[in-house]
């Protein structure tokens, strides 16, 4: 009787040294430092998103005017230009992009123009 | 007027404040606002970013002769358009979108049309389109063709295309951006040196 009992603790032991996929997990490099925080300008307020890298940078769009409550029409009537004007492509993840935590970003209504031709 | 002055204050009191706390970032741009805006009067100085480029006919390049016609652009450092003033006006705001007057910064006054710099935007399908026109069939000034503007919005070409569906989404900020984009980002001073004339042209950065 008493050598089973030993014999179950050492099972048990041994059970909970052997690694579970739970753990093999902790070795890869923590989510947190994955993760920067973008400044969208919108209607001159920014609106700071915190969003991962790996993300594409629409989901950060997408929080950005749910927190500013511009949800009155699609993410994809909006464009997010940097500072110098470039437009960016909201498809692309923001690890692609090369966004830097801090980043200032305008979020505004594509520019609609009537015109003539020259 | 449609709109009760003090609620039409109150917003445009709003739109200056978020003018004043974007002063950095509209400075960069070269976007200037002017003296303690009184409402309904907005003024900002528009500085023009590019340098003007000055075609002139080439005969040579190196020790290679170019065939007649050939052309050759050189950047001029000193030298790019003039500096301008945007007027806004934010009567009955914003149940109107702003109006927007441009005028010239020295004289204060109205420039001509065939003086005045040109606006363009670029869109990938579209290309390069004009939208600093002449003559608004209303005001009978010059005006910019840009969604956000009251002239635009009062143009019988866009009656369908009303300020109150964008009212919520645009404020005068992110008008002032797409002026910035249409009349400083994208446009760049050309002037062509024929052999009797001086031709100046307007160019489109090609960028979306």
């Amino acid at each position: 009787m008493l050598n089973f009992a030993a014999e179950d603790s050492l099972w048990r032991f041994r059970t909970r040294t052997i690694p579970e996929p739970a753990d093999e997990r902790s070795f890869e490099v923590p989510k947190v430092d994955h993760r920067v925080g973008l400044v969208f300008i919108i209607n001159g307020m920014d609106y700071p998103i915190d969003v991962s890298v790996e993300a594409p940078l629409v989901t950060a769009v997408e929080r950005a005017l749910v927190e500013s409550r511009n949800t009155g029409r699609p993410p994809s009537e909006w464009e997010v230009r940097n500072t110098s004007g470039v437009l960016l492509e909201t498809g692309r993840t923001i690890e692609d992009l090369g966004l830097k935590n801090g980043t200032r970003l305008f979020l505004s209504l594509r520019v609609g123009a009537g015109g003539t031709y020259q | 007027m449609m709109v009760d002055p003090e609620v039409s204050r109150r917003k445009f009191q709003h739109e200056v404040r978020t003018l004043k706390e974007q002063r950095s970032t509209l400075e960069s741009r070269g976007i200037f606002l002017l003296g303690s805006p009184t409402y309904p009067f907005v003024e900002l100085l528009l500085v023009p970013r590019h340098l003007l480029r000055v075609f002139v006919p080439a005969v040579k390049s190196g020790d290679i002769f170019l065939p007649e016609g050939a052309m050759m652009a050189v950047e001029i450092p000193s030298l790019a358009a003039r500096a301008y003033k945007a007027r806004f006006d934010l009567t009955d705001y914003d149940l109107q979108a702003p109006s927007l007057e441009f005028r010239d910064f020295w004289t204060d006054s109205a420039p001509e049309y065939a003086t005045m710099f040109r606006a363009l935007e670029f869109e990938k399908e579209r290309k390069a389109h004009v939208v600093l026109l002449d003559r608004h069939p209303i005001t009978q000034k010059p005006f910019l063709c840009v969604r956000g503007i009251r002239e635009y919005h009062s143009h019988p070409q866009h009656s369908g295309d009303e300020w109150l569906l964008y009212r919520q989404q645009m404020g005068l900020f992110s008008i002032i951006m797409s002026l910035w984009r249409v009349a400083v980002d994208l446009v760049h001073p050309q002037l062509v040196v024929q052999q009797n004339a001086l031709q100046v042209n307007w160019a489109a950065e090609e960028k979306v």
